[in-house]
């Protein structure tokens, strides 16, 4: 009876959980890939909606421009992300604390004030550009930041925050004396990191490399703001389909959301065959 | 010159002075245990011969050559630290062969050195086998093969055992030293434990507050004592004032220096036993506890209470509060000074 009880109070304190994720993640899912399949008046099943994606080149662009600047932007962010990170994680104190500070704020920094900020910066009447072609700085004053080059920037800010905050406690991981030892071998700083300590590190780098991803994948607001349809990207066809002007498309939406979840799932797939990789042996 | 000489050897973190003047030699071959409680500077002193501490005054010589400001990666010295230094990501061979790889060594020959260093320590056939498969004995024993593999001019053990249980530990200690004898490899040994300073050691160097307090064999540091710091870590002394071991003994001597005696010294029994040479005193057992293969009684003589050791037979124990005879030859009162000079 006692031990009755006892899973009971344990179920009832789960429950509002499980609702939650009833409610606000499966049946948005299944509704999501029933609808996938389904035609746009939402009568029979079909498998136009996938068909269309990969052979109309609109589609395949919008897959292509989004893989670009989330693998670009992610990578680049992870690797400027280790390197402040790795400053950090070196500093105690006061300034430790200041710069967690402020990486906390920017990190909450995004979406359409972050858009908004760019503009004025580096928009086409931004301030850095109207400086640049006063003083004939030519690369910044013809910086294009309607454009997924230009937009590349952004997408490589709003990752440094997030990924240094997320890569911090993986330095804490790689210890002291593995440092002093690889040293007294005659090991370089560098030959330490290379084959130390970053294998060490790489499930946390690559679980950083996985949230950075999906962060880059979806953002939605900061295309939407600055290139809308110009340039085409899965977050902004997807929302189109759902909440178009001119026709809407639910099937359609449903069949991209697909898609963006699979190229999701590929990426987790693949990071965390190299994850096991990397996990040899330290795990008893 | 000996093989490695610290001159004066100064070091500061900020306010606190860790290290005050030390100066210490170590011959070729030998193998010297740094020895002293937690903060004395052992470890300090071990770290600047490693290079991984600066030393902010004095000099360090190596072999004839002053390494005091050489790089850590350009001394040629091996370390096996606490616990925990093995590189987790590489199997226990990759371990070892990660400072022979540095050096260029031909795979052939690496792979001898390897196994010829794992079984040295007995470990051949844990080479595939990652750091986190093995235990904490296994590990330390990885870390030392890893340490000597590269052939190191010195070897420093930065108390190595002292996360290992005690058993273990004492085979380790024999085996450490099999090792250093085997390969005749000048070697420093921090510890705080005397008991593995006594075991393994040449000649022991026993640290107190940041200066050398005695140094010397075993034997000598054991058996005369030269401070009552000495006497007080190194072998559980008796150390008393002048006037309290006057009062011990129930007679004036008119001694200078404070006095230290070991608790095996003190022979215990029921009787006066009225023996030249020796002092000869009453007193009552306040207190009896084993200590292995020795009982410890702590006995009151006049107000004062001292130790005395006896070996662990159970047809010779006294009983708590029972009035026992103590006799103590005169030689075994040793003078002590108060601190280092």
């Amino acid at each position: 009876m006692k031990n009755f009880k006892k899973a009971g109070g344990r179920i009832a304190f789960f429950l509002p959980l499980a609702f939650i994720i009833l409610f606000f993640e499966c049946v948005p899912l299944v509704s999501m890939i029933v609808k996938s399949f389904l035609e746009d008046s939402g009568s029979g099943f079909t498998l136009n909606n996938f068909i269309q994606i990969f052979q109309k080149p609109a589609y395949l662009v919008a897959i292509k421009n989004t893989l670009w600047i989330t693998i670009l932007s992610t990578v680049v962010g992870l690797i400027i992300d280790f390197f402040l990170a790795m400053a950090l994680s070196r500093d105690t104190g006061k300034k430790k604390s200041l710069y967690l500070s402020l990486l906390n704020l920017t990190s909450n920094f995004s979406g359409v004030p972050l858009s908004i900020a760019f503009i004025t910066l580096l928009g086409t009447a931004g301030v850095f550009v109207l400086i640049s072609k006063q003083i004939g700085f030519t690369p910044l004053a013809s910086y294009n930041l309607y454009s997924l080059k230009g937009m590349f920037i952004i997408y490589v800010y709003f990752q440094i925050p997030m990924g240094t905050l997320l890569l911090l406690p993986t330095f804490d991981k790689v210890r002291k004396e593995w440092k002093e030892a690889a040293r007294l071998m005659n090991a370089r700083s560098v030959r330490f990191w290379l084959q130390i300590g970053i294998p060490v590190m790489m499930p946390g780098i690559l679980g950083t490399f996985n949230m950075l991803f999906a962060n880059a994948l979806a953002t939605y607001a900061t295309p939407y703001l600055l290139v809308n349809n110009s340039i085409s990207l899965l977050p902004v066809k997807i929302v189109d389909m759902f909440v178009g002007d001119v026709k809407q498309r639910p099937g359609l939406g449903s069949a991209l959301s697909i898609v963006m979840l699979l190229i999701v799932m590929i990426e987790i797939g693949l990071t965390n065959l190299c994850k096991r990789h990397f996990e040899r042996g330290t795990k008893r | 010159m000996a093989y490695i000489e610290f001159k004066n050897i100064n070091k500061s973190f900020g306010s606190n002075h860790v290290l005050k003047g030390i100066d210490l030699n170590v011959e070729k071959g030998e193998l010297l245990t740094l020895l002293g409680p937690s903060g004395c500077g052992k470890s300090t002193l071990l770290r600047c011969l490693a290079g991984l501490e600066e030393v902010q005054e004095g000099s360090i010589y190596l072999d004839g050559k002053d390494i005091t400001h050489t790089d850590a990666r350009l001394r040629q010295i091996g370390m096996v630290f606490q616990q925990y230094s093995l590189f987790p990501n590489m199997t226990v061979a990759q371990n070892l062969a990660f400072g022979l790889k540095i050096k260029k060594m031909a795979k052939e020959e690496m792979k001898k050195e390897v196994s010829a260093a794992l079984k040295m320590v007995g470990l051949e056939e844990k080479a595939n086998a990652y750091p986190g498969q093995l235990s904490g004995g296994q590990q330390q024993r990885v870390a030392l093969a890893r340490a000597i593999v590269t052939k190191p001019k010195v070897l420093l053990l930065d108390e190595p055992l002292s996360a290992i249980d005690a058993k273990l530990r004492k085979n380790l200690q024999i085996e450490i030293r099999k090792i250093q004898k085997e390969l005749n490899i000048t070697t420093i040994f921090v510890t705080h434990d005397q008991d593995e300073a006594m075991v393994m050691s040449d000649r022991i160097c026993l640290l107190n507050e940041g200066r050398i307090e005695q140094l010397g064999t075993p034997v000598s540091i054991y058996t005369e004592p030269k401070t009552k710091f000495a006497a007080g870590f190194i072998g559980h002394y008796n150390v008393m004032k002048p006037e309290e071991f006057d009062k011990l003994i129930g007679e004036k001597c008119n001694r200078t220096h404070a006095v230290a005696i070991r608790p095996e010294t003190i022979a215990i029994s029921k009787e006066k036993k009225n023996l030249e040479n020796c002092y000869e005193f009453k007193g009552k057992v306040v207190e009896s506890l084993p200590r292995g293969n020795v009982l410890r009684y702590t006995i009151d003589v006049n107000g004062i209470e001292i130790s005395a050791d006896t070996l662990f037979r159970s047809f010779s124990i006294f009983e708590d509060q029972s009035e026992v005879w103590l006799s103590l030859e005169k030689r075994n009162c040793l003078d002590v000074e108060e601190t280092a000079v």
